[in-house]
């Protein structure tokens, strides 16, 4: 397992990915019941070098699941409950004045952002300014305190929490803030079979702990390479060409936007959206042994990296209409003139 | 390509074959059903049907073109292959990614290419890309389904029924075509051509009856020189009763063989010409005849009535002389019959009801203010009918209003009325309403029972009646 990408075959790598995945989802699915599809999305997530947004109303284990899946992994993790006192200096650390040898100066206090896997408890209850520092980290993966750069260690990767209920006193993340998460998953509640083994789970004596994937002392490094692995998939033209079509397909005036599009939606998917899709279907391919991406790649990986870049306007909210409705209508229409 | 050529093939076929079937299909329906296209209108049908053949066949060679060239697009062949073999994007991926110039564009490259070695070693060209032609011709059958049904829509559509003088035309067109196909002399081709002259003439509206009729004649009497009318079936005898711009007439044929006459009269007695062939004559010339004696009577018509009345020679010379409309007018007069009158036999019409026609040059508004008669029978005279007015029936004139139960019912009168030239001046002399009117509905009106009508209520009754 630590040896190089180079010193290892091609196969080996796919091969090697394939069970490294598996095995972390299966060490998660001891702890976490159900949300399997949430449980792939979130280590698709980190495997393509993005972050989450888990949407669900309090109770479904949101929180649990994070920590188990760095545990799963091996991983630092560090939990920022979010509230509307929080500051930025809270999240990405201070200076603070120390005596060393008889010298006062000055050091940084890093704060909890330095960590492998960050939990962002109810993320939209912070003020925008204490988000902004958050996502900025998001995006740069880097810090800067009083001047002083830190970079932050790989994998970075944030899994930030919603409640799309309680919206009171909360500051809804703007949609540019929305564009730096890989994908959104909202977690439903569990089936009466799942509620059942939770329940047994967790009201018995037994408690269960999920064993490390990787080598603590390695994780990152290992993690690093099966990104790579990740990157190198393949991706033919026409599939490339199809991907566009999706973007444009649920723009408001792009190329074969229905009228619904139009009706529904201030602003299409940017950019962000298109690479999130590719690179969750490298995800895919790769899960399902193959090298390139196939249609069906795409087509799983649609929902997740867009529900969250279409805005919607105030008909749409007034309506209900969801954006997994809308693109849904939007990808008919497009196998269809296809 | 073939394939795509064969899907453009069968709807071309029925399309040309509509288009050279026409005139068959035409002919067979006046014979059968008495419907036809006008001649002028066929033409433009026909050009229409080859129009599309050419449409038809510029879309086979199109989408055969676009099978040639995706034929010798590498990646879109790659992309056939892969649904084939179920490849999934697989081999597209390595065909568009396969430009040794660049080399490998990912370390996972090899692991592509042994996997598409492994599927394109299970796929066979023969089996996979065989030339399906039940598929390609049950799909454009459907196409030619549709094709069809449209063509036959536009000649159902298209179809009238012909006038005496149009049948004539149609069948001297008819004969004209079969004696140039039999080949029978230069007196036959003679005939044949002067056939087709007055079929034109015939179908000219500019040309004034009198020289249609004489045309006819002449050619009546070409017919005559060459296939004279047998003894037996050509004696034709004629009854006509006539009224003064309007008659009825029949003819009545006898002979040893099947026959059949037509009258016309004039001034009440009428004087008969008559056609017939017998049993074994020939039918083409026997309807020939026919219908010739029907166009020489309409346009014998024609012409008595266009000297009747100037207007409606002038209307006629324009050539928008007015055409009653069954059904149109409730009030419109009846023609009257007057017993000396000259009459010309109005020979019975397909789609035009007798009680409809409205004698030729007279103005139906112009008996309006007729009383009627009883008639004196000693001096000769039927009795006459009153032009009676009447309001149109529920439903005649547009919707009815339904004002049974209506408490009160408010109308206006107009306040302008029809002047010269279309203009609307005010009517002076419109009956004004001297007390006010409103939409109020109208007082009730307590009429209080005098003593006599006063009547006790019988006591069992008292607590029901209030």
């Amino acid at each position: 397992m630590g040896a190089a990408p180079q010193q290892i075959s091609p196969t080996d790598r796919v091969a090697e990915f394939r069970r490294s995945f598996a095995r972390a989802e299966s060490e998660i699915s001891k702890i976490i019941v159900g949300h399997r599809d949430v449980i792939r999305k979130l280590l698709a997530a980190l495997m393509a070098g993005g972050h989450v947004l888990i949407e669900g109303v309090p109770g479904l284990g949101k929180t649990l699941m994070v920590k188990t899946a760095a545990e799963a992994l091996g991983l630092s993790f560090k939990r920022i409950q979010f509230t509307p006192d929080l500051m930025p200096s809270d999240i990405i650390g201070t200076q603070v004045l120390t005596e060393t040898d008889g010298r006062r100066e000055f050091s940084f206090k890093a704060g909890p952002i330095f960590a492998h896997v960050v939990l962002g408890d109810e993320i939209n209850r912070a003020t925008p300014k204490t988000q902004s520092a958050v996502l900025e980290a998001m995006e740069e993966r880097q810090v800067t305190v009083f001047g002083e750069t830190y970079l932050l260690e790989p994998p970075f990767f944030v899994l930030a929490t919603q409640n799309p209920i309680e919206l009171e006193g909360t500051y809804p993340l703007p949609e540019a803030q929305m564009d730096r998460f890989l994908f959104k998953v909202v977690m439903g509640s569990p089936k009466p079979d799942e509620l059942r083994e939770i329940l047994h789970r967790t009201t018995g004596a037994t408690v269960y702990h999920p064993q490390p994937t990787f080598d603590p002392r390695q994780a990152a490094t290992q993690i690093e390479e099966l990104k790579t692995s990740v990157r190198e998939v393949m991706v033919a033209e026409p599939l490339e060409r199809y991907i566009i079509s999706i973007i444009g397909a649920v723009t408001p005036g792009g190329p074969g936007a229905s009228p619904e599009v139009a009706q529904y939606l201030r602003f299409g998917p940017s950019p962000r959206g298109a690479q999130a899709i590719i690179l969750c279907a490298k995800v895919n391919a790769l899960l399902d042994g193959r090298v390139s991406v196939s249609y069906d790649d795409v087509n799983d990986a649609i929902v997740p990296s867009l529900r969250h870049r279409l805005l919607r306007n105030f008909q749409a909210e007034a309506e209900n209409v969801t954006p997994e409705a809308i693109l849904e209508q939007a990808l008919k229409r497009l196998r269809r003139s296809s | 390509m073939t394939e795509s050529m064969l899907f453009s093939l069968l709807p071309l076929i029925v399309t040309v074959a509509a288009a050279l079937c026409l005139d068959v299909l035409n002919n067979l329906a006046l014979d059968h059903l008495g419907y036809f296209i006008e001649p002028a209108r066929l033409e433009r049908l026909r050009d229409s049907f080859l129009v599309l053949g050419a449409v038809e066949l510029l879309g086979a060679v199109l989408l055969a073109l676009r099978s040639r060239i995706n034929a010798n697009n590498f990646v879109h062949t790659a992309e056939l292959i892969d649904q084939s073999v179920r490849g999934r994007q697989e081999i597209v991926t390595l065909a568009a990614l396969s430009d040794v110039a660049k080399g490998p564009p990912s370390p996972f490259y090899p692991v592509l290419r042994r996997r598409v070695v492994s599927y394109l070693e299970k796929f066979d060209p023969q089996r996979e890309f065989k030339l399906n032609l039940g598929e390609t011709f049950s799909r454009s059958s459907v196409l030619s389904a549709g094709a069809a049904f449209i063509l036959m829509a536009a000649i159902i559509a298209l179809m009238t029924v012909p006038t005496p003088a149009q049948a004539v035309a149609h069948r001297l067109r008819q004969l004209a075509g079969s004696m140039d196909v039999s080949g029978s002399g230069p007196t036959a081709q003679q005939l044949a051509a002067a056939a087709r002259d007055v079929a034109k003439d015939l179908e000219n509206p500019n040309l004034p009856p009198e020289q249609k009729e004489a045309e006819l004649q002449a050619l009546n009497q070409q017919l005559d020189k060459i296939q004279p009318p047998q003894a037996s079936a050509q004696s034709g005898k004629g009854t006509s009763s006539g009224s003064n711009g309007n008659g009825s007439g029949g003819g009545k044929g006898s002979g040893s063989g099947e026959g059949a006459g037509n009258g016309a009269g004039k001034s009440g007695t009428g004087t008969g010409t008559g056609a017939g062939a017998g049993g074994k004559g020939n039918q083409q010339m026997l309807e020939l005849r026919n219908d010739i004696a029907k166009a020489q009577a309409q346009l014998e018509q024609q012409a008595a009535s266009g000297e009747k009345t100037t207007t409606a020679q002038n209307n006629s010379a324009k050539g928008n002389a007015p055409v009653p409309q069954p059904g149109k007018n409730p009030n419109a007069s009846s023609g009257q019959n007057k017993p000396n009158g000259t009459g010309t036999i109005q020979l019975p019409q397909p789609g035009r009801l007798a009680s409809n026609q409205t004698p030729s040059g007279q103005n139906p508004d112009s008996h309006r203010s007729d009383k009627g008669s009883m008639g004196d029978t000693h001096l000769g005279e039927f009795p006459k009918t009153g032009n009676y007015e009447r309001y149109y029936k529920l439903g005649e004139g547009g919707q009815a209003l339904h004002i049974r139960d209506a408490r009160y019912v408010t109308f206006q009168l107009p306040t302008e009325i029809a002047a010269a030239a279309g203009s609307l001046t005010p009517d002076q002399a419109r009956p004004r309403a001297t007390t006010p009117y409103t939409n109020a509905p109208l007082k009730q009106q307590q009429m209080p029972a005098s003593p006599d009508e006063q009547q006790l209520v019988p006591p069992r009754y008292r607590d029901l009646i209030r």
